[in-house]
């Protein structure tokens, strides 16, 4: 299904992004992170709020500058491009937003939101109707014929999600960077948005990064997971070996949130939350139950755990607290 | 449930939205039951009514568009007709108090969090040593003392809803009434906040009405679950019984859909077809257009809500149980 062999689609290497915030306080929204991803592949990318997950997906997409780093899309670093030539590169990697009512101008019917992500795909289209057609139906806005000439906020909160992933096929990309694609989606809509991305995959071979804060949809979704806290990458592995296994507290802390149906839930994550007073080390220090001295003074560096994983912690996984 | 038990009993609630010249309804001969210090949940998808309920007891009704179209309420004994706005407005605090899924909305931006909290408090005691209910409500929902000064949006998000809470504890709700508390929370920030009110619903003994779609969050803070669907409240039971007996299909889809599964295919396992929309009351079962088990009765017969078993604790609104 992966060609893990082939060249990464996308290359993020030693990005990183600090803000400073009008009292003059720097924010590390991200730490010098690399993140590659193969042809086909689904990487999920996992972090509570500010973790720096959105800042690193806009680095991805060249909307925001990283302060140092490179951003190669199919082997070309974007930084270097000049302003058309980044504009005209960039098509090949379509945002899908969180919301999906602050994604489209109202006054524009979703034929026209298609006709002018169709006029982004190189070449001529000879008949854009039957391809916006087409692609409506890709995505499940049956039959297409009623859609087209709607307005987005003329349809329900799952079909508008639905037409931003349209929105992002009419452009025909080989990679999808979704920021929280799911989020204030019910069940039935969150099985059925997950479905069209595994087709999309399947079908076309498309690459997807997926943002999310939820550890559980990460684990079912994806092909690898990319944990992130404030700026750091804290682990990441193939996403079946890392949430059955994790190395690094936070995603122990991650998973063990989740709210599951069965089970007294609250006391196991009690366990795992604590606050003590910042350190200068490790980020997570504050609220690791598993932190040693060490950890308030020092960064961790990466470890590698087998040929396919990695962690930042000074403590080995089997020595954390389970919780 | 015998009427001894609880302390709160809404039966036969209906509210109507008028749109485009025409009434409908969204919710419909809805119910709940309520024991002192027990903690309720209210669950469906987007769209089921939970919301329109939660505010029907709160009369926070949209005055523009929205009429409750019948509704018992008792409580303590008391009787009160919900159609009765002005009489269901003199409980909000003392009685019911509610904390919403966006705080931000609901706190004033330029008032400092210290004057939202203590005109929660006059509100319900104009006599009140008020710098030691502060404190104890600060206490109460673990803030620091420095958040005092703060203004909203200073605050993170979890920390906003904290404050929320210490603002509708400060009329001393008997029921706290949480419209999706955590839903705009990541998930760490959720676990904490359910921690919270967890310990603060022992602490005082304040009984809950916790709304959410999500199973799992309810079933962490309550022992009671109200299904609803289509403005309908279509099943009830102990928590137990709900997550491993469900008698309605509906309620066996949510649950199997809860968690994102795949089946043998590698697909996601969904709940297929679109949750209603708002039409005139209908005659037969709501879920019927999405449920694999239909008889052709349930296209047309509303079925009545039956006992399932759990001597009458537990009971469905399907045919199948009736
Ligand atoms: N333009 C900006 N100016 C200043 N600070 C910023 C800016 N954008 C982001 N930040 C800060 O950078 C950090 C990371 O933010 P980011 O939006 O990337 O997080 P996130 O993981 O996407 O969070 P969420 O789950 O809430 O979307 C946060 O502390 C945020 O406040
Ligand atoms: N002010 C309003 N005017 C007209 N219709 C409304 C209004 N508020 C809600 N509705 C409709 O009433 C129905 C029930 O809405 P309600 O907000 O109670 O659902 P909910 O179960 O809380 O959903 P969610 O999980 O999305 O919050 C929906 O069909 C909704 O569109
Ligand atoms: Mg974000
Ligand atoms: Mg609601």
């Amino acid at each position: 299904m992966i060609a893990v062999d082939a060249a990464p689609v996308l290359e993020l290497d030693e990005v990183e992004r600090t803000f400073v915030g009008r009292d003059g306080s720097e924010v590390k929204a991200v730490r010098p992170s690399r993140l590659h991803i193969a042809p086909g592949e689904i990487v999920a990318l996992v972090g509570e709020s500010g973790s720096g997950k959105s800042t690193l997906a806009k680095i991805a997409l060249a909307l925001e500058l990283p302060d140092k780093g490179s951003v190669r899309l199919e082997g070309r670093d974007l930084l270097r491009l000049s302003k058309r030539e980044l504009r005209r590169r960039r098509i090949a990697m379509q945002p899908v937003f969180q919301d999906p009512t602050a994604a489209f101008n109202p006054r524009r019917s979703i034929r026209q939101v298609l006709y002018e992500a169709i006029a982004c795909r190189s070449g001529h289209t000879a008949d854009p109707e039957r391809l916006a057609l087409e692609i409506l139906h890709r995505v499940g806005l049956t039959p297409a014929a009623n859609f087209i000439d709607r307005y987005p906020h003329e349809i329900s909160g799952g079909q508008r999600q639905r037409l931003g992933i349209a929105r992002a096929l009419a452009a025909k990309p080989k990679i999808i960077i979704a920021d929280e694609p799911l989020s204030g989606a019910d069940v039935s809509i969150r099985g059925q948005i997950l479905n069209l991305l595994l087709d999309l995959r399947r079908e076309e071979g498309l690459s997807i990064l997926f943002i999310t804060h939820d550890i559980s949809i990460a684990e079912v979704f994806a092909d690898r997971v990319v944990v992130m806290y404030r700026g750091m990458i804290v682990e990441e592995g193939p996403a079946s070996e890392v949430l059955k296994n994790p190395a690094h507290p936070y995603t122990r802390l991650l998973w063990a949130a989740v709210p599951h149906i069965d089970g007294d839930d609250i006391e196991a994550v009690r366990r795992l939350i604590i606050a003590r007073p910042e350190g200068s080390g490790c980020p997570f220090y504050s609220r690791c139950v598993s932190a040693i001295e060490r950890c308030a003074q020092e960064m961790p560096g990466s470890h590698s755990l087998g040929q396919t994983r990695q962690y930042r912690c000074f403590v080995q996984p089997q020595n954390q607290i389970a919780g | 449930m015998s009427a001894a038990d609880s302390m709160l009993r809404i039966r036969d609630l209906s509210v109507v939205y008028e749109i485009d010249g025409r009434e409908l309804f969204a919710v419909k001969n809805a119910f709940i039951d309520l024991k002192m210090g027990e903690g309720v949940g209210i669950v469906g998808e987007s769209g089921s009514g939970k919301s329109t309920f939660a505010r029907a007891m709160m009369a926070l009704l949209p005055a523009t568009n929205a009429r409750v179209a019948s509704g018992v309420m008792e409580i303590d004994g008391v009787s009160y007709d919900m159609v009765d706005k002005s009489g269901m407005a003199r409980l909000r605090g003392r009685t019911f108090a509610m904390v919403f899924q966006d705080p931000l909305s609901y706190l004033n931006p330029l008032m400092t969090i210290r004057s939202q909290i203590v005109e929660a408090i006059r509100l319900n005691d104009p006599s009140a040593n008020v710098d030691h209910r502060v404190r104890e409500l600060l206490d109460l929902v673990r803030l620091p003392q420095r958040c005092l000064t703060a203004y909203p949006h200073e605050l993170s998000g979890g920390m906003r809803q904290r404050v929320l809470i210490a603002i509708a504890l400060g009329c001393r709700p008997k029921v706290l009434i949480a419209d999706e508390p955590t839903t705009a929370l990541d998930v760490t920030t959720q676990a904490e906040i359910l921690a919270l009110i967890k310990d603060i619903k022992r602490e005082i003994g304040m009984s809950l009405v916790l709304i959410s779609h999500d199973l799992g969050v309810v079933s962490s803070l309550c022992e009671r679950v109200f299904v609803m669907y289509g403005g309908y409240t279509i099943e009830t039971g102990a928590r137990e019984k709900i997550l491993s007996t469900p008698a309605h299909p509906y309620t066996q889809a949510l649950i199997h859909t809860a968690r994102a599964v795949r089946g043998e295919d590698g697909r996601f396992v969904t709940l297929s077809g679109d949750v209603p929309r708002l039409v005139e009351a209908g005659k037969g079962c709501p879920f019927a257009p999405r449920c694999g088990v239909a008889m052709p009765q349930c296209d047309t017969v509303l079925p009545s809500l039956a006992h399932v078993n759990d001597n009458g604790r537990h009971s469905a609104r399907c045919h199948m149980h009736s």
